[in-house]
């Protein structure tokens, strides 16, 4: 089946299987930043923006994908900078695997909730598990980023 | 999952005319549970395209209108969970009993139809929905009582079109689950809803109790039961008993009866402390 889909800004046009998902076209595409995890739509590895909604690539047909757009972590460098920084410093990251599904979902919340409460993030993130760590470092990570957030814009 | 054909119909009418042309024709709603079967579906129709989305204020009918207002809210099959659990109209017992559901990735994409449909024992906002004594509107059976649905399903093949529930000011509502962990499927789940118009009415529900494995063939493993309460609503422990005598429990691999059962009480009580406090308000 012909498909067209509009990811970071590009078009894309190719043939897709009616089972194909999102999770394979968007990796043979390039788009790397998309994992493959649990492919139950449990990890949360996986997630994308569709139409500026959070959704988990590896769930998502690409036939229904058509004329959309989709967002990956590589269209969002600016934001994917500033809250990595905050990761960094935070020491949150082990193997990292799980990292650009975090920032997609906190993304995908700030479309939502200019400045979400902790407890706000805590209820998008729990979606997205990591092997390595107990979450508490991603939250500190968050919690500050969060502050800065109100100094900017307030 | 593994699909042969894909159709994407533009309108209802193409749906079910595809639906009954071709046997083993499927619907597919969210298509969250499809993605985890492995069968390989020869027609598979998405309905994404249909315009089934969004939640809009009916006229209620005049049975309707005894228990509740002159108005109802149509929730369109195809609407996302996350719509509803974010949707400030929605009655608070709906929007509670979706706000756990795996995470929001999978809520943009799971469907209060497909959630219907699949008439899912450990479903949580069936649980809801059945308290809610929510109405379903289908494409040519019409209106069905979902606990109608729930116990006996259909007898052919149609096309969910919406949900019909009360509105934020016609019901009072709360929802419990005990889930292992945050996203969890439910051990035991209980949804209870007071009618301001008759305030010593309380529907119970309770859900995943846990129903049989097979979880496709098997009728609708829940109930719900009208209870009359006093004055004070003040149900002691014996009463919380007698209700839940209503109700059959099972073991699973997950939990026994007993647990189900105990986890039950508490989640009963726990509601009906709220129903309590609704009172002052």
């Amino acid at each position: 089946m012909e498909v067209t889909l509009m990811i970071n800004g590009d078009h894309f046009q190719f043939a897709a299987l009616p089972d194909e998902v999102l999770v394979d076209t968007l990796r043979k595409l390039g788009f790397k930043s998309v994992k493959r995890g649990c492919e139950t739509a449990s990890c949360g590895v996986c997630n994308i923006l569709l139409d500026g909604k959070l959704v988990p690539a590896c769930a998502y047909l690409t036939v229904r994908a058509d004329h959309r757009e989709i967002t990956t972590l590589e269209g969002l460098q600016e934001q994917a900078r500033e809250i990595g920084a905050y990761i960094i410093a935070e020491g949150v990251e082990q193997c990292g695997y799980c990292s650009p599904g975090h920032m997609m979902a906190i993304a995908a919340l700030f479309k939502e909730i200019a400045h979400p409460t902790l407890e706000q993030i805590k209820h998008v993130l729990a979606g997205n598990l990591c092997r390595c760590s107990g979450y508490e470092g991603q939250h500190r990570a968050l919690t500050a980023y969060l502050s800065h957030r109100k100094e900017v814009s307030p | 999952m593994r699909i042969t054909e894909l159709y994407k119909p533009m309108d209802v009418q193409d749906a079910y005319e595809k639906l009954i042309g071709q046997k083993k024709a499927t619907l597919m709603a969210g298509g969250m549970f499809l993605r985890l079967q492995k069968r390989t579906l020869p027609l598979v129709i998405d309905l994404s395209a249909l315009p089934l989305k969004g939640i809009e204020t009916i006229n209620a009918t005049e049975k309707d209108q005894a228990v509740s207002g002159c108005e109802r809210l149509l929730i369109g099959a195809m609407t996302s969970l996350r719509e509803i659990e974010m949707h400030p109209a929605l009655p608070a017992v709906l929007r509670e009993s979706v706000a756990q559901i795996a995470g929001v990735a999978v809520r943009n994409m799971a469907t209060i139809g497909g959630s219907v449909m699949g008439r899912y024992p450990f479903s949580d906002i069936n649980t809801a929905l059945m308290a809610l004594n929510a109405t379903l509107h289908f494409y040519i059976n019409g209106s069905v009582p979902i606990s109608t649905f729930m116990s006996e399903g259909l007898q052919e093949q149609d096309i969910l079109i919406g949900i019909e529930v009360p509105t934020l000011e016609d019901v009072r509502g709360t929802y419990k689950a005990f889930k292992v962990v945050y996203t969890d499927f439910p051990l035991v789940n209980v949804a209870v809803c007071q009618w301001p118009r008759n305030p010593e009415h309380l529907t119970i529900a309770i859900g995943a109790r846990p129903g049989r494995a097979a979880i496709c063939t098997h009728a609708y493993s829940n109930a719900n039961v009208n209870v009359n309460v006093n004055e004070s609503t003040d149900l002691g422990e014996t009463q919380v008993e007698a209700l839940l005598a209503h109700f059959t429990f099972g073991d699973d691999y997950r939990a026994s009866e007993a647990y189900r059962r105990a986890l039950a009480k508490a989640l009963i009580s726990d509601c009906l402390l709220e129903v309590e406090q609704w009172k002052s308000l």
